[in-house]
């Protein structure tokens, strides 16, 4: 019951959620940590799927080798979680210390661990819809080696590939607004810094996922 | 006195024995005044049941009038005919000659018989002549000398036949006629004429069958009045015609762009006659769709090649599709063939499901606008409450 209530307040009042969640320098770490490790879990299985589908394309001595490129896509899935962790909380810091924050590295970790919670249900929204549209989808494979990379591209960037990731960006969006308040709980930082700390890798995340779409 | 009337006893009796002597050599003298100077038989040599003519022409060599009582032809081994026209002929005038018909039927075997032609002057003397008349059954000899290979059905094809005469006459009135049966000709027939012996002619027919029954070929002819006729026929098997046009696919690419996919390749005539009028389309299961329902490439020579691209859809799930070669020969002949090729060069989204492809499905809008709807008021409530 404590947990829900936990949960639930990290995500409808963060900041009443972070003032009890990052006393000291080494704040309680099993609790970002678990939520990263869902959210690899969860990458890992979408991944493990998009692969299986990729390998019906490739040509039967390939298809060959599809357990083993699909165990690897959905290991390089998981410990992506746990990079992309790592990476988003020091750019955070390093945003942060320009803007005047202070605070052990540990608490900015701490932080962007506790706001992946909400990239953890968009991942399972997009997956359901990458399921539904693949499982739709005709695969037939291809012969030509050369012609494989524009297959997927083909079918990665239909408007249902493109729903999914516009509704992970709109859960991105709440990581976001969970990771204001964190900064500046974590970093002592004024709204508008933690705003900016978190805003402009936002943005250019977003920029980044968006843009293949439009191009 | 007694001795005059026994000198002219005497006379008398000589008399008697001279006149019959005299008479004799009168008789001897007539016959040797007419001769047969000649004989015309038609046709030159008979066939078995022919009927011709043979004409003896008589001609007085003498100063004096030779009376003829009749004429006949007599043969043991051949039916004559119309020796009853000369039973009372009348005389023949000195430098005069008489000609006699007679009718005759070969109703006998293979052989040189010769007729006694009778002629019986009116002073009880005669006059003989035989007449060599052949008999030999040999027809016609009919063979084909051009033919195809292999016939290919409702194809067009060139069969040569050719007559030759190796009878010792000339014939006449020789027409090749083909007997149409399970074939078409262009020609109804072919006449050749007169053939002297030894001599030979062909006739090119131009015949397109339908069915392996032996095609057949009649020679018609005339030996003097006699028609007479001989078959000979062509043996129809249906095959692949050696030397005919193979287009073959190489190099094919199916590329899939929006609703359809393209085909690209190389087309190649690997026979050895030309293909005219060469199209490459898609058959079932595929649907040809614009812009290349068709590919016309025209014609290609032997060993020639030229590149196609043809469009088409087909239904979700379809695994193989037929590409199909048609052309022509030089004489219109339609031939096809076809090739399966797999669609396996392109990863298709299906548009009747909400797959990658095709229109955004409602659903997925739904579910972002509630999606969007949730996180905005988390957010809302997460500023209002801090």
């Amino acid at each position: 019951m404590g947990i829900m209530m936990n949960i639930a307040d990290l995500l409808l009042r963060p900041a009443a959620f972070f003032s009890g969640h990052l006393e000291g320098d080494k704040p309680d770490m099993k609790m970002p940590l678990a939520i990263v490790l869902l959210s690899g879990i969860v990458g890992a299985i979408s991944a493990a799927y998009v692969s299986s589908v990729t390998m019906a394309m490739m040509p039967s001595e390939v298809s060959e080798m599809g357990t083993m490129l699909l165990g690897i896509g959905a290991v390089a899935a998981f410990i992506g979680a746990l990079i992309f962790w790592v990476i988003i909380a020091a750019v955070f810091h390093g945003i942060s210390a320009l803007r005047g924050g202070k605070g052990d590295f540990q608490r900015t970790l701490a932080v962007a661990g506790y706001g992946s919670l909400p990239m953890v249900f968009g991942s399972i929204i997009s997956s359901i819809i990458i399921y539904f549209s693949l499982s739709g989808a005709t695969i037939r494979p291809v012969s030509d080696p050369m012609q494989i990379s524009a297959a997927v591209t083909d079918l990665m960037s239909g408007p249902s590939m493109m729903m999914a990731g516009v509704i992970s960006l709109v859960f991105v969006l709440w990581s976001a607004n969970i990771w204001v308040f964190g900064m500046q709980q974590a970093r002592g930082l004024s709204g508008k810094d933690a705003l900016i700390t978190v805003g402009i890798p936002v943005i250019i995340y977003c920029l980044i996922t968006f843009l293949p779409y439009i191009g | 006195m007694k001795y005059q009337n026994l000198i002219t006893v005497f006379c008398i009796l000589l008399g008697i024995c001279i006149i019959p002597a005299m008479a004799a050599d009168s008789s001897t003298a007539i016959e040797g005044q007419l001769g047969v100077t000649n004989v015309a038989i038609d046709p030159g040599v008979f066939m078995y049941g022919d009927s011709g003519t043979v004409k003896v022409t008589v001609t007085n060599t003498g100063t004096t009038p030779v009376a003829i009582a009749r004429a006949k032809l007599y043969s043991n081994e051949l039916d004559v005919m119309g020796d009853e026209n000369y039973g009372s002929v009348g005389s023949i005038g000195p430098g005069n000659s008489l000609e006699f018909t007679f009718t005759i039927t070969a109703d006998a075997a293979d052989g040189i018989y010769y007729p006694l032609f009778y002629l019986d002057l009116r002073d009880a003397s005669s006059l003989r002549y035989r007449v060599p008349v052949k008999v030999e059954n040999t027809g016609l000899s009919v063979s084909v000398t051009d033919r195809p290979d292999a016939f290919t059905s409702g194809k067009k094809e060139d069969v040569t036949i050719m007559v030759g005469n190796p009878r010792e006459n000339t014939v006449n009135g020789v027409v090749i006629t083909p007997v149409t049966n399970g074939y078409e000709t262009t020609e109804t027939s072919h006449f050749i004429g007169t053939l002297t012996p030894d001599q030979a002619a062909d006739a090119t027919f131009s015949v397109t069958p339908y069915m392996e029954t032996p095609m057949e070929f009649t020679v018609h002819y005339r030996n003097g009045m006699n028609d007479h006729e001989v078959t000979t026929s062509v043996p129809v098997t249906f095959g692949i015609d050696r030397k005919q046009a193979e287009t073959v696919l190489n190099n094919i690419v199916i590329t899939s762009e929006g609703d359809h996919y393209i085909i690209t390749g190389d087309v190649t005539n690997a026979g050895l006659e030309d293909a005219k009028s060469v199209v490459v389309t898609t058959g079932s299961p595929a649907t040809p769709v614009d812009p290349y329902r068709s590919y016309v490439v025209g014609a290609l020579e032997p060993d020639d090649f030229a590149s196609y691209e043809v469009t088409f859809s087909a239904e979700p799930g379809t695994t193989e599709i037929m590409l199909i070669t048609s052309y022509k020969d030089k004489d219109g002949n339609l031939y096809s063939d076809q090739i399966s090729v797999p669609l396996s060069s392109a990863a298709v989204p299906d548009k009747g499901s909400p797959g990658a492809g095709g229109d955004l499905p409602v659903v997925w809008i739904v579910v972002f606008v509630i999606c969007a709807a949730v996180v905005a008021g988390v957010i809302y409530y997460s500023w209002k409450k801090k």
